[in-house]
């Protein structure tokens, strides 16, 4: 049978491995290296996840904090409950510590107020992304990319966006059997009916006996950005998503 | 006037006799899977293809438990007997979904089974209901009025121990099984006697040193072996042996600590009723890696195989190969895989699994199809001696990448030696989203069993945690994650009828009939779902 998560009674205590040996930090990169790398890479740097080395985490940053995000994971996101024993999440926790360098992400070399203007005029992004109160809903909101994204990810996503998009993202299109097209990103899906938010930020609901074709795309709705910005202005862009931190 | 009390008043003993003849008095359901033949098939013919269009609710019990419900009701003339998540059991009007009694158990608070505070149903005799509790008891309820009779300690649940399964009774004992394969637990089989609650029998599931099968652990190993039972077992009253699938070695994922074929894990184990003597057994995953349980209901069935009319048990097994087996003896007859799996070249004469090296969990993790969940579990399966067909939800092209590492056993705290990945998520429904349709797919099968060729198939877009019923006009219902209940034609598997609960179905559907109308009911989310044609 499987197990479900989790003994409640271990968040009483304090991480017993914080002070100790370098050996709980080895057994905690292990275990970190099987279980979050995929999301967070290697280094923990970020890879479709957020980056983990820069000392401040979203969900809390004491020990307990840090436990209770690894064993429940996090609604609504990707981050699923982590399956361990309470030693072993405390052993992932030593090795987080050992990887942050408080401080944050170095700044970018950019100029920020150049690369809002490039992303509130000629790069468009305002037309999927939120960034505090402007833009859109249809991909990831960008309010706090300052403090979730890495640099390396940020670019990469830039230049290869199809490689790092998130299922929450991919894009269901979808032509009725009346010929009316649909394309939005999927919420939900199941045998019958697909959720979706729409273009125009219409939440909408198909059944799937009217669809004379669907189909879920599994790639970024997002352009690349390789040629159509020359590497400074990507670094202006980058330089102001870093002030992000909502 | 008193000739009828009388009537009735005998008519509501539930004597074992019944129970063994439950499948000529179709109207009520006596046990666990409808019968001691477990195939979760009704004489039952009211509803059928032609007016299946004409399903409607009739009523809802909702449950005040957040819990999974996992149960499957018993009806017996007219009254519902069916545990609200985990131990409470609640005495229903089966006709309106009315109330006559609760029976409230408080479980030890300490009591944290490994997957969830859930219980599957209760048994019945003469007017004595029995159900086993997450805190590792038997008790024996007045199924009049809900007062207790006996409560029996079979485990100490502080040890990992628990009950989760509805109670299987023979004759004049209550056969229980232990849960907690997770634990580092020695599981075992047990039978009381039905008035007092004495220990008739016990049978460890994994043998103590120096008896038949011992040869098959290293050192202590056996001591915390698991090999659990949670889901209830058959009985053939011909041969007098009771059937019961057995749970995964612990530690699950670690194997290197209990080297050897690991009796009687992962087997499926026939005992003699009055003594609990071991018949025969026939283990499907010798020295399990990858936690695959057979916690199968065995579903008995008389039929012809290659040209012979055969008592054959039917077992499609977690570890995504379909079995048939010769219930008397035991020995293997016919083996296929149902669903994808990498970690065997197939099964030799004998049914033995031929492994392929180097497929067991790794400190780096690999990937194996099926993943943990199976390709199929412990979801009732069901067989039609109308149309020959075992009916099952199986999970196709799923994997789980298996990591390993060392756990040290501690008394009552996991004991897994491990941990798998899967995109899908083991018991919860998730909004698909997060998931892929590579990560696998659920669907209702339905195999010929003399070739285990399938013969027709419903896919779904998420997996199926849901036990299947047929019915002797060709009715098949099964339900889904996403909180679908189905009825499709048991022949082809046709599409007939389908309505929305919004809540995971992980139980089995049942049928009964109360004053001439049949109706069908199945638990999802928190409630307990009842329909019938339109009046």
């Amino acid at each position: 049978m499987l197990l479900l998560v989790l003994a409640s009674s271990v968040l009483a205590q304090p991480n017993p491995f914080r002070a100790n040996a370098a050996s709980d930090v080895e057994a905690g990169a292990k275990i970190f290296r099987a279980n979050c790398a995929i999301c967070h890479g290697l280094d923990g740097k970020g890879v479709r996840a957020p980056d983990l080395t820069t000392g401040r985490y979203r969900h809390g940053s004491t020990d307990e904090d840090l436990f209770k995000t690894i064993a429940n994971g996090v609604k609504g996101t990707e981050m699923p409950p982590v399956t361990m024993e309470g030693r072993q999440t405390f052993q992932v926790i030593a090795f987080l510590r050992s990887i942050a360098t408080p401080g944050g992400a170095k700044a970018a070399a950019g100029d920020a107020a150049k690369g809002r203007a490039i992303f509130e005029g000629k790069g468009g992004c305002l037309k999927c992304h939120m960034a505090g109160d402007a833009g859109s809903r249809l991909g990831p909101d960008l309010s706090d990319a300052g403090l979730r994204f890495s640099r390396e990810h940020m670019i990469r996503s830039l230049i290869m966006p199809d490689d790092l998009v998130s299922m929450r993202y991919w894009y269901a299109e979808a032509t009725g059997r009346d010929g009316r097209k649909y394309y939005g990103r999927r919420l939900n899906e199941d045998t019958h009916s697909v959720q979706i938010l729409d273009g125009q930020e219409r939440l909408t609901s198909l059944l799937k006996a009217d669809l004379a074709e669907y189909r879920v795309l599994k790639k970024s709705a997002m352009p690349s950005y390789e040629s159509s910005l020359s590497p400074a202005e990507r670094d202006d862009l980058l330089a102001y998503l870093a002030t992000l931190r909502n | 006037m008193i000739s009828l009390f009388l009537l009735l008043a005998l008519e509501a003993q539930v004597t074992s006799d019944r129970i063994l003849n439950a499948g000529k008095e179709p109207h009520n359901w006596l046990t666990y899977s409808g019968t001691y033949m477990s195939q979760r098939h009704s004489l039952l013919r009211r509803i059928a293809p032609a007016n299946a269009r004409e399903l409607e609710l009739k009523w809802v019990f909702q449950s005040s438990s957040l819990d999974k419900f996992e149960a499957t009701p018993l009806v017996v003339d007219g009254v519902m007997y069916v545990t609200q998540p985990p131990n409470d059991i609640v005495a229903l009007d089966a006709l309106t979904g009315r109330v006559f009694w609760t029976f409230e158990y408080n479980y030890a608070a300490k009591a944290d089974p490994c997957c969830g505070k859930v219980n599957r149903g209760v048994a019945i005799l003469g007017d004595t209901l029995f159900m086993g509790t997450i805190d590792a008891h038997l008790v024996a309820v007045d199924a009049k009025t809900g007062k207790l009779k006996w409560k029996v300690a079979v485990a100490d649940y502080s040890q990992g121990y628990a009950l989760a399964h509805a109670p299987l009774v023979v004759k004049d004992k209550v056969i229980v099984g232990t849960a907690g394969g997770e634990f580092g637990i020695r599981g075992f089989l047990a039978a009381y006697d039905a008035k007092t609650g004495k220990e008739a029998w016990r049978f460890y599931t994994i043998p103590a040193p120096g008896e038949p099968g011992s040869e098959t652990w290293k050192g202590d190993a056996w001591k915390r072996g698991g090999a659990s039972v949670w889901v209830t077992g058959s009985y053939d009253p011909e041969t007098n042996l009771t059937f019961w699938g057995i749970g995964n070695p612990g530690p699950d994922w670690n194997p290197d600590v209990r080297e050897g074929d690991n009796l009687y894990s992962d087997c499926v184990v026939a005992l003699d009723a009055d003594t609990g003597k071991l018949k025969w057994h026939f283990q499907f995953t010798p020295h399990d890696e990858w936690d695959w349980d057979a916690v199968q209901v065995p579903v008995l069935a008389d039929i012809r195989f290659r040209g012979e009319l055969k008592k054959v048990m039917l077992w499609a097994n977690r570890n995504a190969f379909f079995y048939v087996l010769d219930r008397v003896t035991g020995k293997f007859l016919f083996g296929k895989a149902f669903a994808k799996q990498t970690w065997a070249k197939g099964l030799d004469d004998s049914g033995r699994p031929i492994k392929i090296p180097d497929m067991g969990p790794s400190a780096e993790g690999r990937l194996v199809y099926p993943g943990v969940q199976g390709g199929t579990n412990w979801y009732s399966p069901s067989f039609s001696p109308a149309t020959g067909l075992f009916y099952l939800s199986v999970w196709d092209n799923y994997a789980s990448v298996y990591h390993k590492f060392d756990t040290p056993y501690e008394p009552g705290k996991r004991y897994l030696g491990g941990s798998p990945k899967s995109i899908v998520s083991p018991t919860r429904r998730e909004q698909i989203r997060l998931w892929d349709e590579e990560a696998g797919y659920g669907a209702i099968r339905a195999l010929d069993p003399e070739t285990g060729e399938m013969k027709w198939q419903f896919k779904m877009s998420d997996v199926s945690d849901s036990g299947v019923l047929s019915t002797a006009s060709d009715m098949l219902f099964a339900g889904n994650r996403e909180g679908w209940f189905y009825a499709f034609h048991a022949r082809d598997g046709k599409l007939l009828w389908k309505q929305y609960l919004g809540g995971q179905i992980i139980a089995g559907p049942m049928t009964y009939e109360v004053a001439g109308k049949q109706y069908v009911s199945i638990a999802s989310g928190h409630g307990l779902f009842t329909f019938g044609l339109r009046d």
